[in-house]
């Protein structure tokens, strides 16, 4: 990682959307750079940014393809896609391409800047992941695989401690329904056995199981853990 | 396709087409003609053989005096069942037999006595005329039944025709039953593009040769038949006829055969006719109905249009007028604003563009379920984990709120879209929100009811004035409240219920029973097969 401040490239064609988010993120200090087309985000890439903040609507090229090449250039650059409401589909599949999270348009920026410390805070780990990973009452110890629920151990199975493992290690992330199935089973496998893990796993960490607040479900999409406090 | 093949295998499965082509077939009026059947004239010997035997045993009862009935009645017979030609025949052969077996000289072909000349000769001449008036009255009975039967088929075929609901299935029918009523090849042409061109034959066809074309459009036109066998353009393979109706003429049938002989004999003609006038009604029917229909979709994408321009014009408008007043007095008072206000100022453009936003939200929903591009992605869910998914983005909503959940615990997977069904739960809880006062309490219970979930939202308002039970649904329909309730778009209950019959659903406004409140309640089909939940763990 070089020195200084964090590059983040936003790539929309709006002038309005690229001002606020300029604004926006000046705020948390990161240093921003603007594309207004596909072509302008590609020549972009070698200055190797930190995050790229990508709409899938430009004029010259589909937001997936671009999705694509950018992944195909540098697998390093945490990409954060920012997409209309209803396209779930579309979302899965930036997902299921290389993004590492996404923000429904109109979007607040509380909850952009969320997603991009999470999606940043995610390429740092890779360096030194934190041994115990804590979110409310929750704690989970990769270390030594033991977890705990207000200082009480919790017995999960095997499957179940992967699934958490997986959630942990990917927090504040949302993680679709195909990537957790193919790191746990194979990705042909049906997502109900996906959803009858999470319902065991819910009960077993979730104070209230019925109203998740670790576990959350991103509807149509896949689930993400509670970033760390 | 699949509608076609109903009507047809309706047409089929009574067995009745071919019985009924059949019988039209006999009835062909074989009756008119000499039919030269030797069967049939076989039989008329054999009756005259078994009248002399009988002659032959009563002779000695009865006297040679009223030998002749029994051949008299022989002959009756014969021309009742057989017709005018074997019951002539009978005649000659009784005649010669009764000379030959009962006037002296017995047995040679000799009358000496002149009174038996006489006998002779009256009882043939007796014999021919009432075989002419038995086989006449048998005419009369056969064409009599013959009309009965095209009577009958004629009223079997426009019941058929009633129930048909597309125009393809009565173009189908038509094809297919005037084929095998008469036995003929059947082309139909309706008008499209400005010409006529072919929209259903039986056997199937989809292309006639130039002349045909030809004589077809001649019929469109002149409103008169043409093709093989008529006047005009009479080298056409087929023969054309025109379908009427009081509006003039609105297709044109065609039809031909492998026979020689004249295509129809005139009482099939004639049936050919009246099958195509039925036909012609049906079409013309079916014609109505569809501008019924569009009419009808007119008037109510008109009154949608202008329910939409009002409601646009108010929902879209207030809240960026709010924007605009808000932002653009920050933008040149802000010297003059205290902080307070300020803050003020910047949650209202905050809280308006929320609301903005959820009313296109809606507006989009609603575009997408009319247009019919809602297509539910359906697959295995769990009922639990959409409403905790749900409550997550009602948490602001209901922030004035209790909610309860009273989920039982069989509940099985559902068959549903995700993100439909939670979108389905937010407009329910949200139009809760809505219209019970802030302190109360808004129940989630779901149950499982045989071959159904229920789900239901359940709140603590006023409940739903009964003459709005029938309305709630309705698109841009808005309880009237007081000043009380902020209105909604109108759209959010329209929506779930659009959603929700998508997924097979139904879903039902209600007050509850036990204290005053509105019910909605969902039911949902439990998926056939087994509930792989319990599988898995």
């Amino acid at each position: 990682m070089s020195a200084g401040p964090l590059k983040i490239l936003i790539v929309d064609d709006e002038p309005p959307i690229r001002k606020l988010l300029r604004m926006g993120l000046a705020t948390e200090g990161y240093e921003t750079f603007e594309a207004a087309n596909a072509k302008a985000a590609l020549e972009f890439l070698p200055q190797h940014p930190d995050l790229i903040i990508l709409d899938l609507g430009l004029p010259d090229m589909q937001g997936l393809d671009l999705l694509r090449r950018i992944r195909a250039q540098d697998e390093r650059a945490a990409v954060v896609v920012l997409s209309s409401r209803g396209d779930e589909v579309g979302k899965v599949e930036a997902l299921d391409c290389g993004a590492d999270d996404y923000v429904t348009k109109p979007f607040g920026m509380n909850e952009l800047l969320a997603r991009l410390r999470n999606a940043l805070r995610h390429q740092l780990q890779v360096q030194g992941e934190r041994p115990i990973f804590r979110v409310g009452d929750l704690s989970v110890d990769l270390v030594r695989r033991v977890v705990k629920v207000r200082d009480e151990e919790v017995k999960l199975s095997p499957k179940e401690y992967d699934l958490l493992r997986l959630m942990v290690q990917h927090a504040g992330k949302v993680l679709t329904h195909k990537f957790l199935l193919g790191e746990l089973w194979d990705r042909s496998t049906d997502a109900q056995y996906l959803r009858v893990y999470v319902r065991q796993l819910r009960h077993k960490i979730e104070p209230d199981p019925e109203r998740p607040q670790y576990i959350l479900t991103e509807t149509g999409i896949g689930y993400r853990l509670r970033a760390p406090d | 396709m699949s509608n076609r093949r109903t009507v047809f295998s309706s047409f089929t499965s009574r067995g009745a087409p071919r019985s009924l082509a059949d019988e039209t077939a006999d009835s062909r009026l074989s009756f008119l003609v000499p039919s030269f059947e030797l069967r049939a004239f076989a039989w008329a010997l054999l009756t005259v053989a078994g009248a002399v035997g009988v002659a032959l045993m009563l002779w000695p009862a009865i006297g040679v005096e009223n030998v002749d009935l029994v051949f008299l009645t022989a002959i009756v017979g014969v021309a009742v069942r057989l017709g005018l030609w074997p019951s002539l025949l009978a005649s000659v052969m009784s005649s010669l037999c009764y000379n030959f077996f009962f006037t002296a000289p017995y047995y040679t072909f000799t009358i000496r006595e002149p009174a038996s000349i006489v006998s002779v000769l009256f009882f043939t001449i007796v014999a021919i005329v009432v075989s002419n008036v038995a086989a006449r009255a048998r005419v009369q009975a056969l064409s009599a039944m013959a009309r009965a039967r095209t009577t009958e088929l004629l009223y079997a075929f426009s019941r058929k025709l009633a129930g048909v609901g597309t125009l393809d299935d009565v173009l189908w029918a038509t094809a297919y039953q005037t084929a095998l009523m008469l036995n003929v090849r059947v082309v139909l042409l309706l008008p499209g593009n400005g010409s006529i061109t072919v929209k259903a034959g039986y056997p199937p066809e989809d292309q006639l040769e130039a002349a045909d074309l030809a004589a077809a459009r001649w019929v469109w036109q002149n409103d008169e038949p043409a093709g093989h066998g008529c006047a005009s353009l009479s080298d056409a393979k087929r023969l054309f006829l025109p379908m009427r109706t009081g509006r003039g003429v609105i297709g044109v049938v065609g039809i031909d055969a492998d026979r020689d002989d004249p295509l129809l004999s005139p009482t099939e003609r004639r049936l050919l006719e009246a099958l195509v006038d039925q036909s012609a009604l049906a079409i013309e029917r079916v014609h109505l109905v569809e501008d019924m229909e569009r009419v009808k979709r007119t008037v109510e994408t008109e009154r949608l249009r202008s329910a939409l321009l009002t409601s646009i014009s108010h929902d879209l408008k207030t809240p960026l007028a709010s924007v605009l007043g808000a932002a653009g007095t920050l933008r040149d008072l802000s010297s003059k604003l205290t902080d307070e206000q300020k803050v003020d100022l910047l949650a209202t453009i905050v809280e308006e563009s929320e609301r903005l936003n959820r009313f296109i939200a809606n507006l989009l929903d609603m575009t997408r379920l009319e247009s019919g591009a809602v297509v539910p992605n359906a697959t295995r869910q769990d009922l639990q984990e959409i409403i905790g998914s749900v409550l997550r983005r009602t948490e602001k909503v209901l922030e004035a709120h209790r909610v309860t959940l009273d989920l039982a615990d069989d509940l099985p997977l559902l068959e549903l879209d995700p993100v439909l069904f939670e979108q389905v739960l937010f407009n329910l809880l949200d139009n809760a929100a809505k219209y019970a006062p802030a302190g109360t309490t808004v129940t989630i219970r779901a149950r499982r009811q045989g071959d159904a979930v229920s789900l239901q939202v359940m709140d603590e308002g006023d409940g739903i004035p009964s003459a709005d039970l029938d309305h709630v649904f309705d698109k841009f329909y808005r309880a009237h409240k007081g000043d009380r309730v902020r209105a909604g778009t109108g759209l959010g209950l329209a929506i779930s219920r659009g959603f929700v019959e998508a997924m097979h659903g139904t879903i039902s406004a209600a007050n509850r029973d036990d204290r005053t409140g509105a019910v909605f309640t969902i039911k949902l089909p439990v998926p056939a097969g087994r509930d792989r939940l319990g599988d898995a763990a």
